[in-house]
């Protein structure tokens, strides 16, 4: 670690400070403008202007038209379109220049491939997909990893519900792991960067309770440059072991793409909403059997129900009840339609963004801050977030040294970070599944009890349920972390084709979180206060040569080789400290204590040495060939068994270059590409060794115990090896593109935590066992089917289907393997829910319970309710059959209409919110596709009046009760159709699990299917005559909406969603999230 | 380029070699332990198994057994039984724990230290085999120390009664202790004192003597016990775990939401009882329905009121008072002085072992003494209140309220039911035995009742379900057991049920 420190200290900041001045020189500029058209006269829309040997350019408007600040010193412009030969330009003394293109069969793009190097697109043997700073930028979301979503091939993007912060869920080509963990890898500036979860200390009942945030979330969108996303491990190979899940390549701006002192400024702001909420039910009240009549609070059953906590009281028809807040008078027992909407307020994201960019010849700077303020939909959460990021390169010695600087700093604060999920301390969700329909929210909004401020909480009932304005206002989640992601780059060019490049990195994280509890909360009813600091380091350093030939030997072959190593160091700090019991009510600190503080400090230390090389050899721009080979030290591994090797082989050719097509031959372009690769993968610290726990003291008596699992001092690295073969081809002057990928991974040698019978005195051993295979296709369909003068119309369509089968479990497991094993813990004796992997079947089965049926299906009842299954089932997985992202986008003149549908076919969700509220009889239940039955029908109804010791009589109207569809036993053994009536209220509970388990998965599992309409963007370009005078160069104004619609068959809850396990996303899984949010607004864009 | 290359090969030997800390060093951990003593070991075993014991008495013993009684979740009291799964790894976690303690005892020479111990998992595995059977005993728990993850079960017969069965183990702990040397370190429940330790194994011995006494002659071990070696003589020597009442260490019912709580109140068929006999140790098991009233005016009478075990939906009367104010503390309710103790035996159980096994003749001493002796020490170590409930003291009691002694063996029964009230999963198996004593005569057993509307033909299970995770993990085994079995269900009869 030390050396890097001393680089950093000696070298990096005095370097920092001599660049930032450098480039700041203002230099003379004039400005050369002009119209790019195809040979047929069209204008090409998009097509790059670049002086020659810079970066600096532009890129034409709707009509072909660009305009670009040049320097006095520049002579020759590059003028490039996809699909067409480039052409340069001499441009002294022009000031107007039109250029028309001829079609070429070339592929020009460029993209960001492994270890940073800018490569052809043509010229890889695997598949990568860019995505430029407008796309990415273009409607915006607190979290980057969102403005991904639907607009790349193979890349599984499930984003949250779970507040301002909100996670999202990022896979490519799908789960590799036994272990839950199959994130992809973050890259910025060439440096990995941690995407963690850091969530020490889930809650109560396995779902994502509170969610501070994906780390790779905090990126802003308005200084990326692009995104490239390298999807298989051929072509993360050499990112080593982590990359094994794919890697997305974030470039951040620089500056350079502008010519001399540019400054731009964004801004926007946003409305959200909820998207969905359940269907609830007005017709009857809180309670239960049809009775209810408020007596304290505290009576569960008996008379008054009056803390029964569901819905299937009396009618909601102004019947006079004694309520929670009349004084023991019986009033008008009304429904209260809209008091869970009504508890949710309109959420607003303001972004507001300035960025100054300056170049030179011989450097470039940029500097751009960002300030996003986020105030949630839920009362009282918010999130502020300040970014400033910069960008500094300076060319010496006549350009034989580059030396470049890149940085960002990020301060993220939030008030409250809401908790979604099944927690009853501190989610509100939990509380609307037993909240009363005929409670308006606003009663609530006292949420003390008169002359008991900070003591005693009011709530209609005393035994369960917290007050949700309590909640949001005392029971707080806040955090303060700054991020600071930088990186130094110094390349020695000692030849034309001999350079050396030293890289330095790091990510520093560092971020408080505190937790309150308000005393009387039910179930901690001292009230708590925790402290959470969570510090995180990562350094790299790299070290690369490059030799490069265009002509070797004079020969027609091109060769590249590539030489480096690197040194990972990560260091990991949790720091909690608990105070579990307050003794003054409202004093959250650590010392207001009546008992002592809990503390857990884990540290954690990682690194990994490694050294690799590549080499790539070119054949007349026909074929070419990658070979990679990489070596790995880890720390985490046995010594003498911690080194392992990988290497991959990439092959492209484009046929189209031997084909000698006429320039309007259909088929315009074609390549075909193969690649095989391997990559070895570690695991985490101190799992060699066996160790023992402490625990709290008991009074003064120290207390450990002895670990849960068998650490393995035999482990072996994991293995990933992989196959892709893919076909690009383009038609009509590339008005018709299709890409295609097939691809084949298998992981083996997983490091896992193989569960063990308890009576071995562990629950679990790590053994390397298992088998995953990935296979899949990724497809991208391009089309530009109208093309006039005046209107354009593009087409981009996304799909990508993949299967994780397991093909073999560990020795010992007999039908499944546990990913987790208990996915809602807590239940008094119910048969666990379970996610689980099942050999030959999809990675990620949802297991437990399902209805007994017989042969033609039906259900078996007993007592008129369903009969459950004594042993668990697996009834599907999560993962879907097909992605898909459908982009359009139309031009007309000056305005851009953008459109985008992302969804998925088939794979399973389980909705634990769907189960509760119908069982809460607080949803109407009409939406069902699995059953066919309402909440409604079939109620017991008594009318109520009240005697004269005030005490409730009910007077039966409608006995009610349902006969369930299905069978039943006729005492015979023979199986007759169902004729017993039971409660409306039984026959719920029972058709969704054993009484309060809930533990049937069948009943609440639905097709997962969906499509949203997920980006609206119309954007008027402000023609830059009208605002020429006031000194700007460019004004796009833009309407955006974000999610506006939802198309799925799943009731109750949007299905695009996951919940959080131990630090782990779950597909498929949802239990009590937030609504997910639909949002609209504007954004202008200004350029000077 | 061979200049070059040489170049690329110096900078990278350097490059790595200027970084290369070693790795392995980076993999050690800072955080815990790999080497420990065994007394905080102890601490954590006989806390988290008091925790349990606490749990599991509140959820099952007592409900079971019909001393309180379940208004929500009313499975266990209808019985419609699973695995309890809690009881099975909870008490196999603490079992790890507690032969690590045994282990590391034995080799550090303290013997004191490693006959705590040994008494301590004779307690957990009895709890275990009188729960599910056959269960997992000399292969268990081999894979903390040696690499063997499927251990084979044993029968009970054996468990009981083998080599290096139980009560084998017990005898073998009396004999270390009477020896005498070293400490006994970590001991939360009786401080270190090795004499109440011995007291404790002893009495365990007889605990266990009993269940066993259906099987076979005790009468010569139960007798020489009783007359030779020392146990439980007070309620000093009682194997309490006394809680700080400060989080973590509170009583395990203080945690949780009121609601819960209240899923478990008295039941109707000991408030009866207790009623009947205007026994004190109501006003300490139960909360009167109106005590903001009493807590206010002395003067007002509290009231009872019981609920009956079953189902919660039917027709069952569910309203009961709730547990009293050692076990739970009410906004709005007075608090109690002290916090209830985790137990694990009393003085008064041995009592009324002793009361019971002459009663049966298996030894011969004063049944009536030690039927008295058991009594009072339930009233003494609740610290009753006489007054309360129109008594001067025991004495009145004893002699006027129909408690004193008629030479029943159902009243030994009757009586020590009482005194078993939160005794972990105790009062469930003696009520199990005296089921089975009585030819499963519901009508024999005069203080308990077939539950409200219970799912098994008014039968009382005789055992919990193997976890479902036994099946997976532990297939082989658990096959084998199942073969001896014939079915993993509640009714199925284990070694100490059969004929």
């Amino acid at each position: 670690m030390k050396p890097i420190y001393l680089i950093l200290k000696h070298i990096f900041i005095p370097l920092l400070a001599l660049l930032i001045v450098l480039p700041a020189q203002a230099q003379e500029t004039r400005e050369i403008s002009g119209k790019i058209t195809d040979s047929e006269g069209l204008p090409l829309i998009g097509a790059n202007i670049k002086v020659k040997n810079t970066t600096r350019g532009t890129i034409t408007d709707v009509d072909g038209n660009f305009q670009l600040e040049v320097l006095p010193s520049d002579e020759t412009i590059v003028v490039s379109y996809i699909g067409y030969e480039p052409v340069e330009i001499n441009i002294v003394n022009k000031d107007q220049i039109n250029v028309s293109l001829s079609v070429s069969a070339e592929v020009e793009e460029v993209v960001i491939t492994a270890l940073g190097v800018a490569r052809e697109e043509k010229a890889l043997g695997y598949a990568v997909q860019k995505l430029e700073s407008e796309e990415i930028a273009a409607v915006q979301s607190t979290n980057i990893v969102n403005n991904l979503s639907g607009k790349i091939a193979g890349v599984y993007i499930t984003s949250g519900s779970s507040g301002p912060t909100s996670s999202s869920n990022i896979t490519i080509r799908g789960e590799t792991s036994l272990s839950g963990s199959s994130q992809a890898l973050f890259v910025v500036n060439g440096i990995p960067i941690t995407n963690g979860l850091y969530s020490p200390g889930d809650g109560l009942n396995g779902s994502t309770t509170i969610d501070f945030g994906n780390a790779a979330q905090i990126i802003n969108a308005h200084d990326i440059e692009n995104v490239s996303v390298l999807k298989g491990p051929a072509a993360a190979a050499l990112y080593g072991s982590r990359a094994s899940n794919g890697v997305i390549v974030i470039t951040t701006k620089d500056g350079s793409n502008a010519a001399g002192f540019g400054v731009e400024v964004n801004t926007s702001t946003y409305f959200e909403t909820p998207l969905r909420l359940p269907d609830f039910q007005n017709e009857y009240g809180f309670g239960g059997y049809g009775k209810y009549s408020y007596n304290g609070g505290t009576t569960y059953t008996g008379q008054y129900y009056d803390a029964f906590g569901e819905n299937w009281g009396p009618r909601t028809d102004g019947t006079p009840i004694k309520q929670w807040n009349s004084n023991g008078e019986p009033v008008p027992f009304t429904p209260a339609e809209d008091n869970v909407r009504n508890f949710f307020q309109t959420g607003v994201v303001t972004t507001n963004n300035i960025a100054v960019n300056n170049v030179s010849n011989t450097g470039h700077f940029r500097l751009s801050y960002t300030n996003l303020f986020r105030e949630g939909v839920v009362p009282n959460t918010n999130l502020n977030r300040n970014t400033l990021q910069t960008s500094v390169g300076k060319n010496l010695f006549d350009n034989r040294i580059e030396i470049d600087f890149n940085a960002f700093y990020v301060g993220s604060s939030s008030d409250n970070v809401p908790n979604a999920g099944y927690d009853e301390s501190s989610s509100v969700m939990y509380g609307w599944l037993w909240y009363p329909r005929q409670v308006e929210i606003a009663d609530l909004r006292d949420y003390w009890k008169e002359g008991m401020e900070n003591e005693q909480q009011r709530y209609v009932e005393e035994l369960w349920v917290n007050n949700p304005w309590f909640i949001v206002h005392e029971n707080t989640n806040s955090f303060q972390e700054n991020r600071l992601i930088g990186n130094l780059t110094t390349k020695v060019n000692f030849t034309d084709n001999f350079n050396m490049r030293l890289r330095l990195g790091s990510d520093l994280k560092n971020e408080q979180r505190q937790f309150r509890r308000a005393t009387s909360t039910k179930g901690v009813p001292f009230g708590s206060y925790r402290e959470d600091e969570i510090t995180f380091t990562e350094t790299n350093a790299e070290l690369l040569f490059t030799y490069s030939s265009d002509r070797y030997n004079g020969s027609d072959f091109a060769v590249d080789l590539r030489a480096g190593g690197n040194i990972m160091r990560q260091e990991s700090n949790i720091l909690t400290a608990n105070n579990p019991q307050l003794l003054l009510p409202g004093e959250f600190t650590l010392t207001n204590n009546r008992s002592s503080i809990l503390v857990d400090n884990p540290y954690a230390r990682k690194g990994i040495n490694s050294v690799f090389g590549m080499a790539t050899v070119s054949y007349q721009n026909f074929i070419y060939m990658d070979v990679t080979a990489r070596n790995d030290w880890s720390s985490t591994l046995p010594a003498n068994n911690n080194s392992y090797f990988y290497p991959s082989v990439s092959l492209s050719a484009i046929i189209t270059e031997k084909l000698n097509l006429s320039s309007n031959a259909a088929l315009s372009f074609l390549k075909v590409r193969a690649a095989y690769a391997q990559v070895g993968s570690d695991t985490n610290p101190y799992l060699l060794a066996n160790f023992f726990e402490p625990e709290p003291l008991f009074g003064s008596f120290p207390a450990f115990s002895i670990n849960e699992f068998a650490a393995n001092p035999n482990l072996k690295p994991e293995r990933t090896s992989s196959y892709e073969i893919g076909v690009d081809a383009r038609f009509f002057n590339g008005r018709l593109g299709i890409d295609a990928t097939y691809y084949d991974m298998t992981s083996t040698d997983q490091i896992i935590f193989l569960p063990v019978a308890i009576t071995t005195g562990k629950l679990s051993r790590l053994a390397n066992a298992g088998e995953i295979q990935n296979t899949g296709i990724e497809l991208q369909l391009f089309a530009e089917p109208v093309q006039t003068i005046d209107f354009r119309w593009i087409t981009t369509l996304n799909l990508g289907h993949n299967q994780a089968v397991v093909n073999s479990l560990p020795d010992g497991v007999e039908d499944s393997y546990p990913l987790v094993a208990d996915v809602y813990p807590g239940d008094e004796g119910s048969a666990d829910m379970e996610y689980v992997a099942v050999e030959g079947e999809l990675l990620g089965q949802i297991r437990g319970l399902v209805f007994q049926r017989d042969d033609e299906g039906n259900i078996i009842h007993e007592d008129g309710l369903p009969l459950l299954t004594e042993d668990k089932e697996a009834i599907g997985s999560y993962q879907p059959d097909l992605r898909i992202g459908w982009q359009n986008t139309f031009a007309y003149r000056n305005w851009t209409l953008g459109i985008l549908f992302d969804g998925q076919i088939g794979g399973k969700i389980y909705s634990r919110s769907h189960a509760l509220y119908n069982t809460g009889g607080a949803i109407t239940n009409n939406d069902d596709p699995n059953f066919d039955r309402s909440t409604l029908d079939g109620r017991a109804v008594y009318d109520i009046s009240y005697d004269n010791a005030g005490e409730p009589v009910y007077t039966i109207v409608d006995e009610g009760g349902i006969i369930g569809d299905g069978v039943m036993d006729d005492g015979n053994g023979n199986l007759v159709e169902n004729d017993v009536t039971v409660p409306v209220r039984d026959y719920f509970y029972k058709y969704y699990g054993n009484w309060f388990n809930r533990d049937n998965v069948e009943a609440a599992t639905f097709d997962a299917t969906y499509v949203k309409l997920r980006e609206v963007k119309l954007t008027y370009s402000i023609p830059e005559r009208m605002i020429e005078s006031w000194g700007i160069q460019g004004m796009d104004v833009s309407l955006v909406g974000k999610n506006l619609l939802l198309f799925t068959d799943v009731p109750t809850i949007d299905p695009e969603t996951y919940s959080i396990r131990n630090g782990q996303f779950v597909n498929g899984f949802e239990s009590t999230q937030l609504p997910s949010l639909r949002s609209y607004g504007f954004s202008v864009n200004l350029k000077f | 380029m061979k200049f070059r290359n040489n170049y690329i090969i110096l900078f990278l030997t350097a490059f790595l070699l200027t970084n290369c800390e070693d790795l392995s060093e980076l993999n050690e951990n800072p955080n815990q332990p790999e080497e420990i003593s065994p007394d905080v070991l102890f601490t954590s075993s006989l806390r988290n198994s008091a925790n349990i014991m606490v749990m599991e008495s509140f959820l099952l013993g007592n409900n079971v057994a019909q001393l309180t009684s379940k208004t929500l979740r009313t499975e266990v009291d209808v019985y419609s039984w699973n695995a309890f799964p809690t009881v099975w790894e909870g008490l196999y976690e603490t079992l790890a724990n507690t032969l690590e303690v045994e282990n590391l005892a034995a080799a550090e020479g303290n013997v004191a230290m490693e006959a705590a111990a040994k008494i301590y998992k004779v307690y957990l595995y009895s709890t275990l085999t009188m729960a599910y059977g056959d269960i997992p005993y000399s292969e268990a728990i081999k894979g903390v120390s040696e690499d063997d993850w499927s251990p084979a079960y044993d029968s009970q017969q054996e468990i009981f009664t083998g080599e290096g069965g139980l009560l084998v183990e017990l005898e073998e702990a009396n004999t270390m202790l009477a020896s005498g040397g070293g400490t006994i370190d970590g001991d939360i429940i009786f401080a270190g004192n090795a004499a109440n330790w011995q007291k404790f194994g002893n009495s365990l011995r007889l605990r266990l003597l009993m269940h066993l006494s259906n099987k076979q002659d005790v009468s010569a071990e139960f007798a020489d016990i009783v007359n030779n070696e020392p146990i439980m003589t007070s309620n000093n020597d009682n194997a309490v775990l006394e809680y700080t009442g400060t989080f973590p260490n509170e009583f395990p019912l203080f945690p949780l939401k009121q609601g819960d709580f209240d899923a478990v109140v008295m039941s109707q068929s000991l408030v009866s009882v207790l009623q009947d006999l205007d026994d004190p140790r109501l006003g300490r098991y139960a909360r009167p329905d109106n005590i903001v009233e009493v807590a206010d005016d002395p003067d007002v009478e509290p009231v009872f009121d019981g609920a009956v075990n079953g189902l919660e939906t039917g027709g069952c009367d569910k309203s009961g008072s709730r547990l009293g104010l050692r076990y739970f503390s009410y906004p709005g309710h007075p608090t109690a002085d002290n916090q209830a103790n985790g137990i694990i035996m009393t003085y008064a159980e041995v009592e009324f072992l002793i009361a019971e096994a002459a009663q049966k003749g298996i030894i011969s001493v004063d049944a009536g003494a030690h039927y008295e002796a058991g009594v009072k020490a339930g009233m003494d170590y609740y610290d009753v209140n006489y007054m309360e409930f129109g008594w001067t003291d025991f004495a009145d009691y004893y002699a006027n309220s129909g408690v004193g002694y008629d030479g029943e063996l159902l009243s030994v029964w009757r009586q020590k039911w009482i005194a078993l009230f939160f005794h972990g999963l105790e009062p469930y198996f003696e009520i199990r035995r005296w089921m089975y004593e009585s030819g499963f005569d519901w009508s024999a057993l005069t203080f308990v009742n077939p539950p409200c509307e219970n799912t098994n033909n008014d039968m009382l299970p005789v055992r919990f379900l193997y976890p479902g995770s036994e099946q997976t993990l532990n297939a082989e085994n658990y096959n084998a057991v199942i073969d001896r079995l014939g079915e993993n269900s509640q009714n199925a009869e284990m070694w100490l049920m059969k004929e």
